[in-house]
């Protein structure tokens, strides 16, 4: 093996302008594979930066401290006067989990307590689908006990008139409606809601009180800057934006889509670089046609004479694909270094098309091969 | 000849070809070549004598009668078996010395050793001393295509006997030389009976062929008496 190594390096090395030609489609393809792959996972990374900031149709503001008065509704109404906003208002996640059931003696879910305004609660694109209007929420005298509760946990309580009552921790309160969301907050669907004033009057202070503002895509981080120092000019609220990472499918989509051009141009290049291979390997046996009788004649078996074709064309590859995958990674690098981006490297990514490089260029080795083995022991004679 | 110092022995060997059109290159003939010993194959152009190193160097198969080497039948082997064959017994010279242009000297003598257990550095010292053999020492790490003819022709010869071969075939081997180096090249092909192997020489030069213990005359394809 190390001298078949060693002799199919020599004729490779013998004729150098020939085995680069040979060698140029492979790398060429390895390397264009590979610089798609590697870009489009490292701009992909940048893209879902920045997408996280800005494709947000909402921003959502948080307190890290507690707030006894709410927000002002002066500043939610600031905030709601911009342009780019429509709705503002508090959606708050009250408690995490509270004990839900239908009745005294039923069993009780646990589900979370959401404290909502209108504008809230639209602003998060939830509609009523039974029960009293929206804007009822925010019109309730302050000792009530009036709760909305999500379309999903109704069922699971297996409420079905309007009006009946639930008990959360052995209280009873009366049902004004049913809530429904499909845009993104569908953790209303299992929660029990109430006013900020209902709230605070049976629970005290919220456990992460927010606001949320349904903003134009695009404007989320200008958005959610102004609402946090409008909310809090003296910044004793400690709020923060946590405005919530969304459209998780379209950043997946983008990516697969860019990866996939970037193989499929890659699958095109070494299938040329293969026809290459092959073309180049057929005039080399060609030339190579006394050579070969010669070895035939000396007593190389067929199968030898085949792969020792066979065995350039894999090295040719090997080499090709080796060179191509580190050109590739020079490059993506360069170009993330000059954008002042983190290159993001796939570790399965030089591996598998270092392989694929050999395979392809094995595969064009497979004709000029046959036709090799089958050259005669008789032409070292007659040549 | 006693049974034991025979080498090679063609009995009723013919060669017909059918492609393109049905032709007879060698008529039945039978022929007993001894151990350590020298044959000339002589005759006009045409008459058969490459056919016949051919054969005898199992290129090519005989499509009729039996050819025995040391006591094995060689005539049915497969393309298979008689690559190993050649590989183990026959060493060949043939006219143009057949070398790989770009490849040093030793490293065009490393094509006969088609072992491929044996150690490179093995390789490599068998294929100076075989190189020595031929007075080429000084030029091992030279590139064939740098070599005189008659250098050339010397690698050939150390080529061919670098695997102490049974039996050594030569077409023509002073074809392309001119007489003085010829007759040098011919000094070192008939030497390789002293080391115990069969020397089988096809050439056309008068004195080439004086010089072997026996010769054998084709013409037409038969053995002229
Ligand atoms: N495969 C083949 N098909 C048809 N004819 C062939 C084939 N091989 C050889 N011949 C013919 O057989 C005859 C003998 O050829 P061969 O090469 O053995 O002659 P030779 O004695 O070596 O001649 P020279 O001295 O010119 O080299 C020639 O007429 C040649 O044309
Ligand atoms: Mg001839």
């Amino acid at each position: 093996m190390a001298n078949a190594t060693a002799d199919a390096y020599l004729s490779m090395t013998s004729r150098p302008v020939r085995t680069v030609a040979m060698i140029a489609g492979i790398l060429l393809a390895v390397a264009s594979t590979s610089a798609a792959v590697l870009i489009a996972d490292t701009q992909q990374a940048q893209i879902d930066l920045r997408f996280d900031a800005q494709r947000s149709g909402h921003v959502m503001i948080q307190a890290r401290a507690p707030q006894p008065q709410g927000f002002t509704p002066e500043a939610v109404r600031q905030i709601e006067g911009l342009s780019v906003a429509s709705e503002a208002g508090e959606l708050s996640i009250w408690r995490e989990s509270v004990p839900v059931a239908s009745s005294p003696f039923t069993s009780a879910q646990s589900v979370p307590l959401v404290v909502a305004s209108a504008s809230g609660l639209e602003a998060s694109g939830t509609s009523p689908v039974a029960g009293a209007r929206l804007d009822t929420i925010d019109l309730m005298p302050a000792p009530n006990a009036v709760v909305w509760i999500g379309a999903t946990l109704a069922r699971r309580l297996g409420i079905r008139d309007r009006l009946q009552s639930v008990w959360i921790h052995g209280r009873s309160f009366t049902v004004a409606g049913w809530l429904q969301n499909d845009s993104g907050f569908e953790y209303i669907n299992n929660s029990v809601v109430m006013s900020s004033a209902t709230g605070r009057q049976h629970y005290g202070n919220g456990d992460l009180v927010r606001l949320l503002v349904k903003v134009r895509p695009g404007s989320a981080s200008a958005v959610g800057e102004f609402a946090m120092s409008t909310l809090d000019p003296t910044g004793q609220q400690m709020l923060a934006d946590v405005t919530p990472p969304d459209g998780e499918v379209l950043r997946a989509n983008v990516a697969a889509d860019v990866r996939r051009v970037g193989i499929g141009l890659g699958m095109f290049v070494g299938l040329v670089g293969m026809v290459a291979v092959a073309n180049t390997l057929s005039m080399a046996v060609q030339q190579r046609t006394r050579e070969l009788g010669l070895r035939s004649a000396m007593g190389f078996s067929r199968a030898r004479i085949g792969s020792l074709i066979l065995l350039e064309s894999a090295m040719a590859g090997l080499v090709a694909a080796l060179m191509g995958a580190a050109l590739a990674h020079l490059g993506a690098y360069l170009w993330s270094a000059s954008q002042g981006w983190e290159i993001i490297i796939n570790p399965l990514l030089a591996p598998t098309v270092v392989a694929a490089g050999t395979f392809f260029s094995v595969l064009g080795g497979i004709v000029p091969a046959y036709r090799a083995a089958s050259v005669s022991p008789l032409t070292a004679m007659r040549s | 000849m006693s049974q034991s110092a025979v080498l090679a022995e063609l009995v009723d060997v013919e060669l017909e070809v059918h492609r393109p059109v049905y032709t007879r290159i060698l008529h039945p003939l039978t022929l007993r070549v001894g151990r350590s010993t020298s044959l000339a194959v002589v005759g006009p152009s045409g008459a058969g004598k490459t056919t016949l190193a051919a054969i005898l160097g199992a290129l090519q198969p005989p499509s009729g009668g039996t050819y025995h080497f040391a006591g094995a039948n060689i005539a049915d082997l497969s393309r298979k078996e008689s690559a190993r064959f050649r590989n183990l017994n026959i060493g060949f010279v043939f006219q143009n010395a057949n070398l790989i242009d770009e490849r040093s000297a030793w490293r065009n003598v490393a094509i006969a050793l088609t072992d491929p257990t044996l150690e490179r550095r093995a390789v490599e010292q068998r294929c100076r001393e075989a190189l020595a053999d031929v007075g080429l020492q000084a030029i091992a790490d030279r590139e064939a295509a740098l070599l005189s003819g008659g250098e050339r022709q010397r690698v050939a010869i150390a080529r061919a006997m670098v695997k102490n071969p049974l039996m050594v075939i030569a077409d023509e081997p002073t074809g392309a030389l001119d007489q003085t180096t010829g007759r040098d090249v011919l000094a070192l092909l008939y030497g390789v009976t002293a080391r115990g192997a069969t020397l089988v020489i096809v050439s056309h030069d008068p004195y080439a062929a004086s010089l072997a213990a026996s010769s054998v005359s084709l013409v037409d394809g038969r053995i002229a008496e």
